[in-house]
């Protein structure tokens, strides 16, 4: 492979210039969707206007490195219900958990709801069939406010999530917690608990 | 009939190599392009070529650079995914490889 080192020339396709010659050197960096930025990373720069035109694979582990570290903001605005819901069962599976780990918990069924279509197929369906608690809550004027940081990673699991249920982000949390609920705070024995009061363990540490 | 030298099978044996020798950069605008997932490692240039050995001239199409009328871009269009790139010898340029 190709090791390019500052100070390099080489030949280039600029958006402003056409054609033109750059030289490799060493910039910070921002990613196309906001999300944070790679630093000092080597860059090919362009010898007319100065901007940067073209990166090497050698700088793709300090750019995917970054990008692990990006956070990105979700939030939601639900139906004071959804979020009682999912409080219950944070609570069913581990009195003394963090409140932190409610978002732990959803992303958990981010996580597994991407690997598994017949479990995406339930939640793509959770809204249309409410019973009469969610009902009621949908009715309610009161909501609360989901807020959490992802890597743009996780970021891509929900909006492929939202991809294969066809629902929309406020949806979806709302279908995923009408699948916790369904999973963990209405059977007598959850069938996951053990794996949950793992995860638990470990938010709460 | 003797293909173009801009053509399909010319395009894949070019962008095969250089994925092979690691012979390729990454177009720019003073950012990262998060489209570009070879770029931001979200995948691999082997499986960039797996995708790629896949396709045939059916999942192939090509336009000019605006930047550079002259300067053939190639796009393979396989799995759900689109690979967006071009020569400027002797490297090969990835634009975008995303779904």
């Amino acid at each position: 492979m190709k090791l390019y080192v500052e100070g390099e020339k080489g030949r280039a396709v600029c958006g402003r210039d056409g054609l033109s010659s750059m030289t490799f050197s060493r910039r910070d960096v921002p990613f196309s969707d906001g999300g944070g930025q790679a630093r000092d990373i080597l860059v090919g720069v362009c010898d007319k206007c100065g901007e940067v035109i073209a990166i090497p694979p050698q700088s793709t582990p300090a750019i995917r490195a970054a990008r692990e570290k990006a956070v990105l903001p979700i939030e939601a605005n639900l139906p004071a219900v959804y979020l009682d819901a999912l409080d219950l069962a944070c609570y069913r599976i581990d009195p003394n958990a963090s409140q932190d780990f409610r978002k732990r918990l959803l992303l958990y069924y981010v996580v597994s709801t991407s690997k598994n279509k017949a479990l995406a197929k339930k939640v793509g369906a959770n809204l249309m069939k409410l019973d009469s608690v969610f009902q009621a809550g949908e009715k309610s004027k009161t909501r609360r406010r989901l807020s959490m940081k992802v890597t743009s990673t996780l970021l891509n699991r929900v909006d492929d999530v939202m991809a294969m249920t066809n629902l929309n982000r406020t949806d979806l949390f709302k279908s995923l917690v009408v699948q916790i609920d369904k999973d963990i705070s209405k059977p007598a024995k959850p069938a996951n608990l053990a794996k949950l009061q793992t995860l638990a363990a470990i938010a709460v540490g | 009939m003797k293909e173009p030298k801009d053509g399909y099978k010319e395009a894949k044996r070019k962008v095969l190599a250089a994925l092979a020798k690691g012979s390729y950069l990454h177009e720019a605008r003073n950012q990262v392009d998060v489209k570009n997932k070879l770029a931001t490692g979200e995948v691999s240039a082997q499986e960039v070529a797996d995708l790629i050995k896949k396709s045939t001239g059916k999942d192939h199409s090509k336009s000019s650079h605006h930047a550079d009328r002259s300067i053939t871009i190639h796009v393979i269009a396989r799995q759900g995914w689109y690979i967006k790139f071009y020569f400027v010898d002797p490297d090969t340029w990835f634009i975008s490889v995303h779904r």
